[in-house]
């Protein structure tokens, strides 16, 4: 064999070569890093926001609920108030969670909505109001989407401009135990502009 | 690609991570167990067996002021308050007249170990302090406690204790930055929830850290609210320390369930009471003043100070607002400066 055909045999066996301890190595390192971003403690995420740039979708998250199962709905209530707040409505509720069918475990589309509310109500219970100045953000940010969705399913009614949320859990199924009063909001006004 | 080959492979950047983690766990570990540029440390053997090291400078001074730090927390979240102290305010002569300064680490914290075989208690903690200032602080000197967040409510143990056990070395004044309150947990349902959470973090953190997971906390976001401060590196060290971690856990499974089984009456102390709140704790936490003001009906003189703008951990360790922290407690006298 010539030195020229032997040198073209060997350049695809290099090839594969590097290919496989590349395409290894990449299986390895997404392991390895999946394994150490699985801490029950989200304290520990600093691995797990490599992937923030390609949504969140790279690094599996294993904890699913843990440590803590979620047992509660979430639920949230408003009043409305006049302007000096010396005039209130009852407590309303703001939208209504679906009574729980067996069927639901295979189509439950309706859930969507629920777990939006759920998830919105888990970023304001868990971050703290005296953390980083991005979290803190997110926070205010997030009760100003119930806010919004507030504006969106009520109105004003007899010279009551303002309003207030109340946010709950509730297990539903179960009538004896009694509502969680999570967080009550400031006061916010149905015509945002004209609060400014 | 044979099983093999990947299972080497993840073997071994696993091993390299667990390497690297462990390494960075020994530095912080050692760091946090250097003493305080300035400072002299002394090493006192307490009742309890637990061995007590303590940063000092200047106690032959008329007034000692005596740091106590919080939960998890050692002498560094104190150390820029006890730069600014020893320093001295300007308006009064700065450090000429400045008093003298002790920075405490309870057991388990810096270089402080836990030699006693028994669970942690308020009074271990109590005497643990008292053998520290007695073997550092002499006699004629008018000892100031100034403790942050459970460094204020042992503070507030310790003036009680030298006044029920009838001590001759009195205590002149204690200052409580945003201190815990027993009844903290049934008072207010967000420190409930709170303390859950911190109950999942610190049963995992020591053994966590001592794998390494150090390396997975963003420090960017976890010392935010020390941005600035001279001694950053040094919290960093005492946060991600296995044995300020040990310590912390092993106080907080005494602290938890007696908090929640706070039925009330802080009793009295014989000195003034100064409470110095951070603004956002009681701006968010609902009721927490009234919290505040059963410290100061405790005693025959006190004082109730908010913060603006402060957090629970910047009121300690950001330097601006050690810095007013500093003029509020030197321009109220907290402790003379002749």
């Amino acid at each position: 064999m010539s030195r020229q055909s032997a040198r073209a045999h060997r350049r695809p066996r290099i090839l594969r070569r590097v290919l496989d301890v590349g395409v290894t190595g990449f299986f390895a390192a997404w392991f390895v890093t999946t394994v150490v971003a699985q801490h029950p403690d989200r304290a520990y995420d600093r691995v797990r926001r490599l992937d923030v740039g390609v949504g969140n979708a790279a690094i599996p998250n294993w904890r699913f609920f843990a440590p803590k199962p979620a047992v509660e709905d979430v639920h949230y209530l408003y009043r409305l108030a006049d302007g000096d707040r010396s005039r209130h409505s009852e407590w309303r509720a703001m939208h209504t969670i679906s009574t729980r069918r067996l069927r639901q475990a295979l189509w439950f589309p309706g859930r969507r909505r629920e777990k939006g509310f759920f998830d919105v109500a888990n970023l304001i219970m868990t971050v703290s109001p005296e953390g980083p100045a991005h979290l803190v953000k997110a926070r205010e940010s997030a009760m100003e989407s119930i806010n919004d969705a507030v504006r969106l399913s009520a109105e004003p009614e007899d010279g009551m401009e303002w309003f207030q949320v109340m946010m709950l859990r509730y297990a539903g199924h179960d009538r004896t135990a009694k509502p969680e009063y999570d967080v009550i909001f400031d006061y916010a006004r149905f015509d945002r502009e004209a609060a400014r | 690609m044979s099983a093999v080959t990947f299972g080497r492979a993840a073997a071994a950047l696993g091993a390299v991570t667990a390497v690297t983690g462990i390494a960075h766990g020994l530095t912080m570990q050692r760091r946090a167990e250097r003493g305080y540029p300035g400072y002299e440390s002394t090493t006192v053997t307490a009742p309890s067996g637990n061995v007590i090291v303590d940063h000092h400078v200047g106690t032959d001074r008329d007034d000692v002021v005596v740091l106590l730090p919080g939960l998890m927390s050692s002498a560094s979240t104190v150390a820029a308050l006890a730069d600014a102290i020893r320093d001295g305010h300007p308006d009064r002569g700065g450090r000429a007249n400045a008093p003298g300064v002790l920075m405490h680490n309870r057991a388990g914290y810096g270089s402080s170990r836990v030699l006693s075989a028994r669970p942690f208690s308020m009074a271990e903690a109590v005497h643990d302090l008292h053998a520290a200032i007695s073997a550092i602080v002499p006699e004629t000197a008018r000892v100031h406690l100034v403790g942050h967040s459970l460094g204020g409510y042992l503070a507030f143990r310790y003036a009680q204790f030298v006044r029920d056990a009838g001590l001759d070395r009195g205590v002149e004044s204690v200052t409580l930055l945003d201190p815990t309150h027993p009844g903290e947990l049934v008072a207010s349902r967000a420190q409930y929830l709170g303390a859950e959470g911190l109950d999942l973090s610190i049963s995992l953190a020591p053994e966590t850290m001592a794998l390494g997971g150090g390396l997975l906390l963003v420090r960017a976001d976890s010392l935010a609210y020390a941005e600035g401060n001279p001694h950053v590196d040094r919290i960093w060290a005492d946060a991600t320390s296995v044995r300020t971690l040990r310590a912390a856990r092993r106080e907080w499974r005494f602290l938890h369930p007696t908090m929640l089984d706070w039925t009330g009456g802080l009793g009295t102390v014989a000195c003034s009471v100064h409470v110095v709140a951070a603004g956002e704790t009681v701006r968010t936490i609902p009721g927490h003043e009234e919290l505040y003001a059963e410290f100061l009906e405790t005693a025959p003189h006190s004082s109730y100070n908010v913060l603006g703008g402060a957090d629970h951990q910047s009121l300690i360790a950001s330097p601006v607002q050690v810095e007013r922290l500093h003029d509020l407690l030197a321009a109220g006298r907290v402790w003379g400066e002749s």
